[in-house]
Formats: structure tokens, sequence, C-alpha cells
């Protein structure tokens, strides 16, 4: 681990800061240090713990250990408030501005100015938003409610009211993610602007092109700890990824025997096209294949899962089904009836009932093959769905009457994959089904998909993790901007190969080598 | 749900407990015992305060009789709120429903098709709450809201304002189902109470239909992912609420003969409250039909306990509000603990 280049003017320093959140450590050891008036990216992996840091820094968190330095002095900053007098704004992933106030509004939020009599000042807080929208060279109404712009015009929004409270630290966590090309190029050309004004802007992504496009320094963290700090034009995209990825607990990922040619093929889309910029999407899935999609978020995979279960409406295309054209589910109801089933990847929000038992959940998709001849729910079929499952997927629980909010994480999933198996699938759609789960039922999870598979269920897998996507299918598709840009199959490329196709980029042959022996467990750390 | 945690962790205590605690244990897994000990304990105050007068048949068969209008609408209600919805509208569905009969009535239709019209009409008026809420996107607490002024304004265009009379009293219906007689026909809506009490809580606790109705309230999108049609639940309950008004409406108006005008107003409070005060989160996705019933009693209970003491009926309104408030507080303590 190298130690931050030292530079002549640093307004943030990190210094052996720790964050720990129950018993797992986000942040661990980090030191590094940030330049008066530069665009500093920090990259690193989903849970790297990059937000945690920026948190910290924008007061949400404080640190267990370590201190934080702002222009030399340490600080404690105690709250959002406390880091906004500090001079540091940050624009969080999911914006924070109320829709149903003006941009002015907005960008005065808990701090009107009010004139006479304590009245707001309506007007002066219209003509100063004006006079800092111009400066941004933005073209927006003041006067416009916040709630009818685009998301790319929220973020300036919110940029606006750092600038208004003048803030010299700007943070962005991971400001892009739905941002279409010109509004990403509209925004980068801002930040350049505010660079050059001498504001400090942190700039958080895993998007390495655009990190690479904007960026004057760039550092990288790797499981909540510190690896480097390089100046972007003494660094390249591979060594950031072998940096990202380094070396972590291996999974174990099931042997998959070859896919029979000759199965039939279940699932066959073409041509799928989904608002907003979703494709054509054309692919085929064969009943015991395992096929992969990876891409990063708003790179059409949601909305084409949503499609296949009836959850969206397409605006073109075809989806076969069992040789069937126009096999396209309308509804989720319609979609399990014809054999679909999807883990979704919000198990609290979208997958469980949470207050309820293990039992009630496992039923509720298949409750009418479980209604005795009067036409109640025969609690004693309920019981042996329930008990079968618990004791297929080795849920640990006392009791299937037991409420799965006392579950863990892995438990809980295991719960949505009872509930889904019930239903008997032929297209068994897993989104990201390992999401805030623990090792050990990961790999269980990557077992059974192998066994469900052979059975002869199509499956349609997921995850934000690239290495499970690569570990557990046949194929993987890679999305990108709506399309898919590439097919690969089982074992025929490796994570970083994925992980930079899914930013859009294009690796050369030559660094492709060097990147696959960075990875070789065989070879000592860098 | 509750009963099984209870017993689990009864089972894990290292030292056994003695007989009357787990007496206590098992009546705690209760869960409506909330309400059947405020019953009790309402019925001992009484007793001692005003004695004979509460304890005579007289009384007995008025509360029961008054109790039970609101406790079969409230059936009704458990699941409306345990689907995450409300009905402010059911007092509104009586009256109207119950003048539409009574206007049959007095057209010297059969009585058969005045009861169908009775029941339909109140059907109707669900159906349109419900269909309203999902088509337009209107959450039912706007919409009943609405239908509240709107169902009793076209009761007040249908029956001029005036009680609606005038009709042969000398039938089956009236001398049977609303009679006087103390041993059937006084208890005609106790027992309709009953009916619907158990067909309700079997439809809540073991129908699939009810099962989906709590997935609704308890997780809207969960329910969603799971194949729950939820607009067509959601009519379908809406409905189902109407229907249930509609039989409150039949025997209502058996017992007091004429189609009042007046007929409901504020009633959707009482079904909400005895609704609430029974055990049914206004959050959504649970409930108890039986809880829900006894609440009608408690709220029963109250008004003719202050009648009795002489509370003037303007300070009786005003304390009935104070219990619900003190009751349903006491619930949310107890199950918060």
């Amino acid at each position: 681990m190298g130690e931050p280049v030292a530079t002549p003017s640093e307004i943030v320093r990190l210094d052996h800061v720790v964050k720990r959140f129950g018993g797992i450590t986000a942040v661990n050891d980090v030191s590094f240090a940030v330049a008066t008036g530069e665009i500093h990216a920090v990259v690193g992996e989903n849970g790297a713990g990059k937000s945690t840091i920026m948190k910290m820094l924008a007061g949400v968190h404080l640190p267990d250990a370590g201190t934080l330095l702002l222009r030399g002095d340490p600080v404690v900053i105690s709250d959002p408030l406390d880091a906004r007098r500090r001079g540091i704004s940050i624009v969080f992933q999911e914006l924070n501005l109320f829709p149903h106030l003006s941009v002015a509004g907005n960008v005065f939020a808990n701090r009107e100015l009010s004139g006479a009599g304590r009245l707001l000042d309506e007007r002066r807080m219209v003509a100063e938003t004006r006079h800092i929208l111009d400066e941004m060279g933005v073209e927006l109404d003041p006067r416009t409610k916040v709630g009818k712009l685009a998301v790319g015009e929220k973020q300036l929004v919110e940029i606006a009211r750092a600038l208004q409270q003048e803030s010299d630290i700007v943070i962005m966590d991971e400001p892009n993610s739905a941002l279409n090309a010109a509004e990403s190029e509209r925004l980068f050309d801002l930040l350049r602007r505010l660079r050059d004004r001498g504001i400090t802007i942190i700039y958080v992504s895993h998007r390495l092109e655009e990190v690479f496009a904007i960026a004057d320094r760039i550092t990288v963290i790797r499981d909540g700890r510190y690896q480097w700090t390089r100046p972007i034009a003494e660094t390249t995209i591979p060594d950031v990824i072998a940096a990202m990825i380094g070396r972590r607990l291996e999974e174990t990922f099931p042997d998959r025997q070859p896919v029979d040619p000759a199965a039939r093929v279940v699932l066959e889309v073409r041509g799928l096209t989904c608002p907003p910029t979703v494709g054509p999407i054309d692919f085929a899935v064969r009943s015991g294949e395992i096929v992969g999609f990876a891409g990063l978020e708003g790179s059409g995979i949601d909305e084409t899962l949503h499609v296949l279960f009836g959850l969206g409406k397409p605006t073109g295309g075809d989806v076969v089904y069992r040789g069937q054209e126009g096999g396209r589910p309308t509804s989720p109801f319609d979609a399990i009836r014809q054999g679909f089933a999807l883990i979704p990847a919000n198990r609290r929000e979208e997958g469980l009932m949470t207050g309820w038992s293990i039992r009630r959940n496992a039923s509720l998709c298949v409750l009418d093959d479980l209604l005795d001849r009067v036409g109640l729910i025969d609690r004693t079929l309920e019981r042996n769905l329930a008990d079968g499952y618990v004791r297929q997927l080795s849920v640990t629980t006392d009791s299937i009457d037991k409420r799965v909010v006392n579950l863990s994480g892995g438990n809980q999933q295991k719960v949505v994959v009872a509930k889904w198996l019930a239903t008997e699938p032929t297209v068994l759609i897993l989104n990201d089904p390992t999401r805030g789960v623990d090792i050990g039922a990961k790999s269980e999870i990557y077992a059974l998909c192998d066994r469900l598979a052979r059975g002869g269920m199509a499956l349609l897998f997921t995850s934000s993790e690239i290495e499970e996507t690569l570990g557990v299918c046949d194929r993987v598709l890679v999305f990108y901007k709506g399309r898919i840009i590439r097919s690969i199959a089982r074992g025929e490329a490796s994570k970083a190969d994925v992980m930079h196709w899914v930013a859009g980029g294009v690796i050369p042959e030559v660094v492709e080598v060097e990147v696959a022996q960075e990875l070789d467990p065989r070879l000592p750390t860098a | 749900m509750n009963g099984s945690s209870a017993g689990a962790s009864a089972a894990k205590s290292p030292i056994s407990p003695s007989a009357p605690r787990m007496l206590l244990r098992r009546l705690g897994a209760i869960d409506e015992i909330g309400v059947i000990g405020a019953i009790v304990l309402l019925s001992v105050l009484l007793a001692i305060l005003v004695g004979d007068t509460f304890l005579s048949t007289n009384n007995f068969v008025n509360v029961s009789r008054q109790a039970s209008y609101v406790g079969i609408m409230a059936v009704g209600m458990v699941f409306v709120i345990a689907m995450g919805d409300i009905d402010l509208s059911v007092g509104s569905i009586w009256m109207l429903s119950s003048v539409s009969m009574a206007i049959a009535l007095r057209e010297e239709l059969p009585i058969w098709l005045a009861v169908l019209i009775c029941m339909v009409v109140a059907t109707l008026c669900g159906l349109l709450n419900g269909a309203l809420s999902v088509w337009l996107r209107i959450p039912t607490i706007i919409v009943t809201l609405g239908t509240l002024s709107l169902f009793r304004g076209l009761g007040l265009v249908v029956s001029n304002a005036t009680p609606v009379s005038g009709y042969n009293l000398e039938t089956w219906f009236f001398e049977w189902i609303g009679g006087r007689d103390p041993v059937f026909g006084i208890w005609t809506s106790v027992w309709a109470m009953v009916l619907v009490g158990i067909a309700g809580w079997l439809l809540f606790t073991r129908s699939a239909f009810g099962r989906r109705v709590q997935a609704i309230g308890s997780n809207l999108q969960a329910a969603r992912f799971s194949g729950v049609r939820i607009g067509r639940y959601r009519i379908m309950v809406m409905a189902l609420m109407g229907f249930i008004v509609g039989i409150a409406a039949v025997v209502a108006l058996a017992f007091n003969r004429n189609g009042s005008p007046t007929v409901g107003v504020g009633t959707e409070l009482y079904v909400i409250a005895a609704t609430i005060i029974g055990g049914t989160a206004l959050t959504g996705g649970s409930g108890s039909v039986l809880g829900a019933i006894l609440g009608a009693i408690i709220i029963q209970l109250i008004q003719n306990g202050l009648a009795l003491l002489a509370v003037p009926p303007a300070w009786s309104t005003a304390v009935t509000g104070i219990v619900i408030i003190v009751a349903v507080t006491l619930d949310y303590l107890i199950k918060r603990r």
C-alpha cells in the first residue's frame, strides 16, 4: 500500500480512518488526501466502502477511529449541517430534492431569504438562483417545479444548491448512473469549469471510462481498504480494474455440464424494445440452460426481466414462449400461470411479507392448489409444502411458523426461493439472488441453480457481482446502454474483461493478457 | 401466528412455569384477550355501579341488538382495513340501501325483491367505491369521503328527506325477522352478526381470498410480484364491504320498520373504531374478525353504561371518543412491549 502522493495544498485528508457497522468493518484504516481545486475520483466495487467514506466527510457517519483533516486542521464533522458550514456539499445518488418546490425553493431550502415582516423574499431568491445558474451556464427557469425536471437537471439543481452555500468541496456520489450521454457531457463540462474556479470535486463512481475522462487523480478502494492514489495520466483502466478486484474469499461455483444443443428452446426474445432506450434485445434460452445478464444499473437488464415477468410493457418486439409467438405475460399473475418465476432483487420490498411466517410466505403463490373440498386452504397441505421446501433448501429455523423477519438474510432468501419453486416454473429469473446473503448460503444458491438446470428448468441469472454471473452461467450476455453487446460462453472471459465491457470499453488483446496474469491467484499481491 | 411464537418462547424458558403462569401465557397469546378483558371489566364495573338495571334481560337484549349493526359492518371493515384501505361511506350506504328497500316495499314489490334491491344497492355502492379508487387511482379515503356525501345525498333525494313508511307491517318479514318476540325475533340481528362473523372469520383466516387481502395490506409491492391481482381484489373487497352493509341494513329495517333518512349518520366512525379496537392495524396486513365484533360490543357497552348512569347524551358521545383513544393506545402499548 503506497503513501498518498504529496501535494502542495491539501484540502481534505483522511488519516487512518476506520468505520464499522456491527461486526462489519466497512472502512478499514484508510488514509489519503485530496488537493485543492482538483477533480479527485474515488473508485471501487459495490460495497468497497467508497460511499461510507463520503458519508463521513458529509457528516452522516462519524469515524470510529482515525482523523479527518480539513485544510490541515483535524475536525469532527458532527452532522450534515456542520459539513455544509465547513464548505462540504454532497450530491447523493438518490437526489435529496423537494419535488413540490421550485428550483429556487430547493436551492434555498432551509436557508430561505426573508424580507420585511419575516415573509419570504421570493423575488430575491429567484434572482440569486438565476445568477448561480447563469454562472453555471445552465438554462433553467428558477421558478420551475423540481418534480417536472429530468434527472440530469435535478442534479444541476443540487450543484446549484452547493454553490449557493459557497461550498468549496463538492462530493458527487455516483452522479451519472441515471444520465444520458448528453447530460453526462454537460455535467462534465460544468465540473471542469467549477474546478477551474478553484472548487474541489470528489467524484465517486465505478464507471471507469467516465472517471478517466474527467478526473485529475484517482484513488482506489477495495474491501474497505485504501489501495493507491495516482494521477490519471500515470495509470490505465486495466491497472485500476486490477486494483479494484484484488483477491477475495473464494466462493465455490458448481461445475456445469455443457448444455445439450438439441434441448428445446423454451424462451426466445426477438427485437424487444422498452422505454426509455432499451433494445432491440434478442436472445434465446434452452431448457436446462443458465443464461447470465451482465451490465451496470440502467443498462436495460431490469427492464428486460420486468417485461418477461409481466411487470412492464415493451414498446416493440416479441416473446416466443414454448414455441408460441406473442407469449409475453401481461401481468405477474399471467406470468406465474404460464410458468415464469422471478426472484426479485429487493427481498424485503418485493420478495417477502416480512411480518408473515415461513409457511404463509411459501404458499402465497400457490394458494389455489392447496384448497380443500370446501374451498378453504388445507392446513395440512400448506404445512407439508412449507416443510418440504424448508428441508430441501435447508432453511435454518426451529419452526415453519417463525416470522421471516427473524431469519438471517440467507434464510430469508431461501424462503423467497421456496415460494417460487413451489410454482414449479419453467423459466426461473434470478435478479441478484445473493444480495445481502452470507457466503455459505451463496454457495448453496449456486448449487441450487445448477441442480434446477439439470432438472430441465431454464434460468436467467443476473447479479451485481460479475464473478458470480460468470461462475454460475453457461452463457453471459453483456448489456450496455440498452443493448446486448456481447455473448460469452462459460470460461471464455475474465471478470476484468466483463467489467470493461459493461462500462462500454474495449480491451486491447495485450492488456487482456496482463490483467489475466495479475488475476492469477498464484502470483503475489501487488 | 402469535400463539406459536409465544409457545416457542415458553418452551425455551429454563424454569418450568407454574400452572397459573402457564394459563396467563396462554391467555396472553390470544389476540383478542385485551378486548375480552375490557368487556369483562366494563361489565363488572357497570354491574356494581348500576346493578339490576344493567343486568336485566331487557338491557342485555338492547345492548346486543344495538351492537349487532355496527358489529356486522365491522366484519367487512376488517377486510378493508387489513388491505390497507378504509371505507368512510358505510353509514351512507346503510341509509341509501335502507331507504331503497323501504321505497320498494311502499311500491308493493314482493318482500324478497325488496331485500334483493337493498343488497344490490349496497353492493353496487361498494363496487363503485372500489372501482373509482382503482381506475382513477385515488385512495379509498378520498373516494369514500366523496361517496359519503354522494350516497346520503341520493338517499335524501329518493326519500324526499322524510322517513319512508306506509307499507304493510303485518308480513313475515316484520313479524319474524324484525319481531318483538322475546325468543327469536328480537335476536335476529344478533344471529345475523354471529353468522356474518363466522363466515367472515373463515373467509379472512382460512381462504385464499383472505390471505391475498392480507398480502396486499402487508406489502403491496411484494403482493404484486407474487401475482396477486391487486386492482381486482381491492374492488372485490370494497364490494364485499357494501354487501355486508346491505345485510345490516335489511335486519335493521326489519326492526326499525321505516326507512329513515337519518339512519347511519356517523356510523362509519363507530365501525372503524370497533375494527381498530378489535386489533386490526390501520397500517394493514392483519386483522381480527372476532376482535372487531367484540369492539362493537365494547362501544355499545360504554354508551349503554353512560345512559344508565344518567350521563347527558352530549357527554356520552365525548366519553365514547375518549374511551376509543384509550383502548387503541392500550392495545398499541401492549403489542409494542
